[in-house]
Order: C-alpha cells, then structure tokens, then sequence
C-alpha cells in the first residue's frame, strides 16, 4: 500500500505541474521537457516524499520498493509521452472515425471522406514537424534528414524490421 | 535474501517480466501471422504478457506472501505498472505501422540527395492515407463498408478517440492541431 501512496503522490504532483506549466507557456520540444519533467522531477521528489512518510508515520520504503516507485513513474512517463504525440497533432485514423461516427447510422460516403481528408492538410503538418523539431532541413527546394541521427525513429524501424519481420511499409 | 526481500523483488520484476513475455509473443505472432491485423496481435499478445504478470504474483505467493496482499499488489501496483508498459509498447509498434512522420523519415533515410516537397506530397497526399487507413480499419473490422456509406462496426477506435480528444482540450486548450 505504501508504494502505492508514493506512486500516487508523485505522479499526481508532477502532472499538476505539467498542467499548470502548459498552460503558462507552451515548451518549445515538448515531448522532451515532459520526459525530463517526470524523470527529473521525480528524483527531486523522492525524497521529500520519503520525508512526508516519515512525517505521516507510515511505514518508509526500502530500496527494492523505491526501485518499484521508479519503474512506475518511468513507465508512465514514457506512456504519457507517447500518448502525448496523439495530443499534439491530429491523428488521421482517430480524425476519421470522429467524423463517421458523428454521421450516425447513416454512414458517410467516400468522397465526404476525401473531402474531409483534404480540409485537414496532415502531411504538410508533418513535414512542418519534422522541420521544426530539427530532424528535416530544406536545401536548394529538397528536403533533407538533418545530419544528427534520430535515435527514436531509426529503433522503431529496426524494430519493425528486424524483430517482427513486417516488410510492408506502413505510414 | 530474507523472504520479505524475496517478495518485494518478484513484485519489481514481474511487469518487466510480463513485457519481455508480451513482446517476445508479438514478435512470434507477427512471424507466424504476417498479414494478420497489428492491433489484434497486439491484443493478443498483452494478454500473454497478461499470463506472465500472473505468473509472478504465484511466485510470490509460494515465496510466503499471503495471496490479499498479492492481490492488491497487482492491483494497485503491479498490473497498472505493466499496463504503462504494454500500452508503451503497443505505440512503439503502432508508430513503425501508422506513423506518417516515421514513413516520410524511411523515405528520406533511403535517398540521401533528399526529396522534393512536390514529389514527397505527391507520394503521400491525404487521398492515399485516406485508402491506406480505410483498408486497416476495415480489415481489423472496426468499419463496415455496405458498397456506399461507410460505418463503424466496433466501438474502440472511437472509445480512445474520445478520450485522446478529451485530453487535448485538458492539456492544450484544443481538441484539434487544425483549429484554435
């Protein structure tokens, strides 16, 4: 119980703090700045947690369960960030279900889709992305991977590749 | 290693040995079911992995614990730990399958003299992500296509829909990158 009572509090001041620093001002990598929000942010807290414990009378946690505390905030961190490119830009798929699903039992045809696919420019978002997060450079109108490899995508491929095997592109 | 000790590390150890059992299943899936829908698989493999986490709170009951607490330890503890995880996993998968930014990043990483903007769009407009995701959806079964309209058949994509929209407006002040 008391490893639950750290993982919640924790967690739950760290995502006040994302939530209140959001809507102050917007980071410029966000993904990134919400990773070190948790991991960092969670190191730093540890210990006043610990005191508050101590404070509160509770049972402290032995390192094997601080251990387990740090695998818990680290697992929803990085769930969180993941989750969070859904947040920052429109996912096609869940876009285009959205708009079936607000039609009704009527359904909607495909050239409503292509209409709607259209008013929602999510290539160019992409590109602009990519460009802005510094991965892509425009040079002399082509656009190029910048020079620093992309340790993320250059994984999610090998992975895709190698491990499971799927040669199909998707995207 | 006292028995206590004992116990609090089987608890460490079995969402990441639940992991490694869902993706180490997924990776046989996928080999054996190439053409099979990825979500499904995925499914089926959290559930494997699902196996593995109730494997490890039986090893910590014959370790001594008394099987409340391992209960509640899954509960509170154990089981949202390895959702996280599954869930990291599932996305990590889901962007090398769906993600436009990764498919453009592939086509780059494959001509080093770089791409024009004209021949990148033309290769990926919205009418041909469009196809793209219509057919997924219908293959998984989550639409139904009558030969005019199309509808939803299950209710999930829809279920995380509305709750990734939700979220947007609660973090961003948004519900879509397209409007304000």
């Amino acid at each position: 119980m008391s490893v639950f009572i750290a993982i919640a509090v924790l967690l739950g001041v760290l995502f006040a703090v994302h939530l209140v620093w959001w809507r102050i001002a917007l980071p410029r990598r966000q993904r990134a700045v919400l990773l070190g929000l948790f991991l960092v942010g969670g190191l730093v807290l540890a210990p006043v947690v610990d005191l508050l414990f101590g404070w509160l009378g509770l049972q402290p946690l032995s390192f094997i369960q601080w251990l387990n505390v740090g695998l818990a905030v680290v697992a929803f961190a990085l769930a969180y960030v993941v989750t969070y490119s859904a947040l920052e830009a429109d996912s096609p798929t869940l876009s285009l279900v959205r708009h079936i699903a607000s039609s009704g039992s009527g359904g909607v045809r495909e050239e409503e889709l292509r209409d709607f696919m259209a008013s929602r420019p999510f290539v160019g978002a992409r590109l602009s992305a990519l460009a802005e997060e510094g991965m892509v450079h425009e040079r002399e109108g082509r656009i190029h991977l910048a020079e620093h490899p992309y340790t993320l995508f250059k994984l999610v491929l090998l992975h895709r590749e190698r491990v499971l095997g799927l040669t199909r592109h998707g995207g | 290693m006292n028995t206590g000790t004992a116990i609090q590390v089987l608890h460490l150890l079995a969402p990441l040995v639940a992991l490694v059992t869902m993706a180490l299943s997924h990776a046989a899936l996928c080999r054996v079911r190439p053409d099979a829908a990825i979500l499904n698989l995925l499914v089926v493999a959290g559930f494997f992995g699902l196996a593995g986490l109730v494997a490890m709170q039986v090893f910590a009951v014959l370790a001594g614990q008394i099987w409340g607490d391992t209960l509640v330890a899954m509960m509170l503890v154990d089981g949202p730990i390895y959702a996280c995880l599954a869930y990291g996993y599932a996305n990590f998968v889901n962007l090398g399958h769906a993600s436009v930014r990764i498919r453009i990043y592939r086509e780059l990483l494959d001509s080093p003299e770089g791409i024009q903007v004209s021949e990148l769009r033309a290769k990926y407009d919205e009418s041909g992500m469009l196809s793209t995701r219509l057919r997924r959806m219908l293959d998984a079964e989550d639409l139904a296509f009558d030969g005019e309209t199309y509808r939803l058949k299950k209710a999930r994509l829809l279920a995380i829909s509305s709750v990734i929209f939700a979220l947007k407006k609660a973090v961003l002040g948004r519900q879509s990158e397209f409007t304000s």
